[in-house]
């Protein structure tokens, strides 16, 4: 039986510092944090909110014992964990991974307000480069949301869906072979229109390509697997739930792009959603298996028309893969029995119109867009990021060599302000939207209210000085001789219908547990 | 699942101006004098860009594998 699809994003920004030579990419990017989180009065006298490393098991594998990877533990010291880290009062966290300044939403249920959530932290990684720059002046820090350096380093844009523990054990650990025929084809041909476009090739099988359709498809080499930094797999099985064990699984995906277009992420995400909830309630039938999952997606990648074998002798176009996954989603949501996804409707539509605009678009060999009846381009970051380049190649005698291309490519995805093209493409309403400003501008500093997001962004706005660890499943609370953790095993639970009305009444911690433990009892 | 035909819907295809490059996009803009001064801004925007981004861009642009 399918459970809600709560849903979240991981984003890894690239990162640029000019003016202060002396200073790394790790050391910009905890600047970032520590201005962002001065700014919010997170770094007050009497405020030390760390985040609780407790709970993340990076090395632990859900095939079992065999694939786990045997490596130190790495102890993060207080007066590190406050350098890296940043709970926000939207339920977000704001930190410092290895390099790269990393924005993860607060748990979502619904498509859209994850992509609100995410566009939310563009914002606010804006607004802590101003800060920055105001207590620095003479140094500027720029952030590309993408997922390439073109120097052979990537870095991830990742995606979490809660999933039924049953139906994850069945499908990803005592069958595998069920997520390869059902879940696996759907991931490798999503890129036709979660793919965020870049220019050339990183890898031997694409090499030919001038311009591909997805960033990441070069990086990745597995079906499954641990690993997150090299031998990247479609399926990642890191076995770290963030949720009550005995109900819940978190799906880990770490093949996707980092998109701008808020449609084309709308659809990613959604799209996906659907299809989890297809294979929790089995309503998947057709076994659809790639020969070779990884060599398909590279293909897909280089060509979104070509041809993929399937392990049954058929072969199949990525668009055809598709189609067959939206056909089972229509008539899905016409089941009465199950609680569809939050706006499924919404989410077809736009899968069937993209869809049918990707059918009727035509692109030559030499990547000119040569027709689109049904104005798909605006609705797509690779190819408005395409119909861009091409805008640019075609002045300067049509070569796909030009260094400009590549730098043209990286400024897509510049985030900071005055040179994001994106922006400016957005701005000039050549970009189709699914949001509006509010939509976006409601997440800067709100919690999603329909998870246990709310919860944690309510203690982090009401309770900052009481506050002395918390992370995505723990909120714990400083009484002085006692330390008071809040579990949030259950990612539906301290939502804004649960507990507005006890930080209402609450004047500070002490008061909230007492409350919740009161309620707790007359049930 | 069955399988599935594809049948291509007729659509009816909308003209490129010649007038201007060759893609959808402008394509499906009926070149208005608002939407040419759109266009021409934005290529100046292009070119800003990379003149702000310099010669070093790609060199300095550098990142560590992401987690």
């Amino acid at each position: 039986m399918s459970v809600p699809k709560v849903v979240g994003i991981e984003q890894e920004y690239a990162i640029s510092v000019k003016g202060r030579g002396d200073l790394s990419p790790f050391h910009a990017s905890c600047f970032l944090v520590n201005a962002l989180a001065r700014d919010l009065g997170l770094r007050d006298d009497g405020v030390k909110m760390l985040w609780d490393y407790g709970h993340e098991t990076p090395y632990h594998d859900i095939r079992g014992e065999l694939f786990r990877k045997v490596v130190g533990q790495e102890i993060v010291s207080e007066s590190e964990n406050l350098r890296i880290n940043v709970a926000l009062p939207n339920g977000a966290r704001f930190y410092t991974d290895h390099a790269h300044p990393e924005y993860s939403t607060p748990e979502c249920i619904s498509a859209r307000d994850v992509v609100a959530c995410d566009k939310a932290g563009e914002v606010i990684l804006r607004r802590a480069i101003q800060l920055a720059h105001s207590a620095v002046p003479d140094m500027q820090i720029t952030l590309f949301k993408n997922n390439v350096d073109y120097q052979g380093h990537s870095y991830g844009s990742h995606e979490n869906y809660l999933m039924d523990r049953q139906a994850h054990e069945d499908h990803l650990v005592r069958n595998p072979e069920k997520i390869v025929s059902t879940l696996v084809p759907f991931l490798v041909t999503r890129q036709i229109f979660a793919g965020a476009g870049k220019v050339g090739s990183e890898a031997p099988e694409t090499r030919d390509s001038s311009y591909q359709v997805s960033q990441r498809a070069d990086y990745m080499e597995a079906v499954f697997g641990l690993e997150t930094m090299y031998a990247r797999p479609i399926i990642n099985t890191r076995q770290e739930h963030h949720a009550d064990e005995r109900r819940f699984r978190r799906l880990h995906l770490i093949l996707g792009d980092a998109n701008m277009c808020e449609c084309a992420a709308f659809l990613k995400i959604g799209s996906t959603q659907i299809v989890l909830q297809m294979i929790e309630d089995a309503f998947l039938d057709e076994d659809l298996s790639l020969r070779d999952p990884v060599k398909s997606l590279k293909q897909v990648s280089a060509d979104f028309r070509s041809r993929l074998d399937l392990a049954d002798g058929r072969s199949l176009e990525p668009l055809e893969v598709q189609r067959k996954y939206l056909e089972k989603a229509q008539q899905f949501s016409l089941r009465k029995d199950v609680d569809h996804v939050p706006g499924i409707a919404k989410i077809l539509d736009v899968w069937g119109s993209v869809l049918e605009g990707l059918q009727h678009l035509r692109i030559t060999t030499d990547f000119a867009i040569d027709e689109d009846p049904l104005d798909v381009v605006p609705k797509l970051d690779w190819l408005l990021k395409l119909w861009l380049l091409n805008r640019y190649r075609e002045g300067k005698g049509g070569k796909w060599d030009l260094q400009a291309l590549r730098v043209l490519d990286l400024q897509y995805h510049n985030v900071s302000g005055v040179s994001g093209i994106f922006k400016q493409l957005e701005s000039e309403g050549l970009s189709e939207r699914i949001l509006n400003d509010a939509d976006i501008d409601r997440f800067i500093s709100t919690p999603p209210p329909d998870t246990r997001a709310y919860f944690r962004g309510k203690c982090v706005e009401r309770f900052p000085r009481e506050v002395y660890l918390i992370n995505w499943e723990v909120v714990g609370f400083d009484h002085g001789n006692v330390n008071r953790l809040i579990p949030l095993l259950d990612p539906l639970s301290g939502t804004q219908n649960h507990v507005e009305d006890l930080f209402e009444d609450c004047e500070n911690s002490k008061e909230l547990i007492k409350s919740i433990q009161s309620r707790a009892r007359a049930r | 699942m069955a399988e599935t035909r594809f049948i291509e819907k007729p659509i009816k295809k909308k003209k490129v101006k010649t007038e201007e490059k060759d893609s959808s996009i402008e394509g499906s803009l009926s070149m208005t004098e608002e939407k040419r001064q759109k266009l021409k801004e934005l290529d100046e925007f292009i070119d800003d860009v990379l003149e702000k981004a310099g010669d070093d861009f790609l060199e300095e642009f550098r990142q560590v594998e992401g987690e």
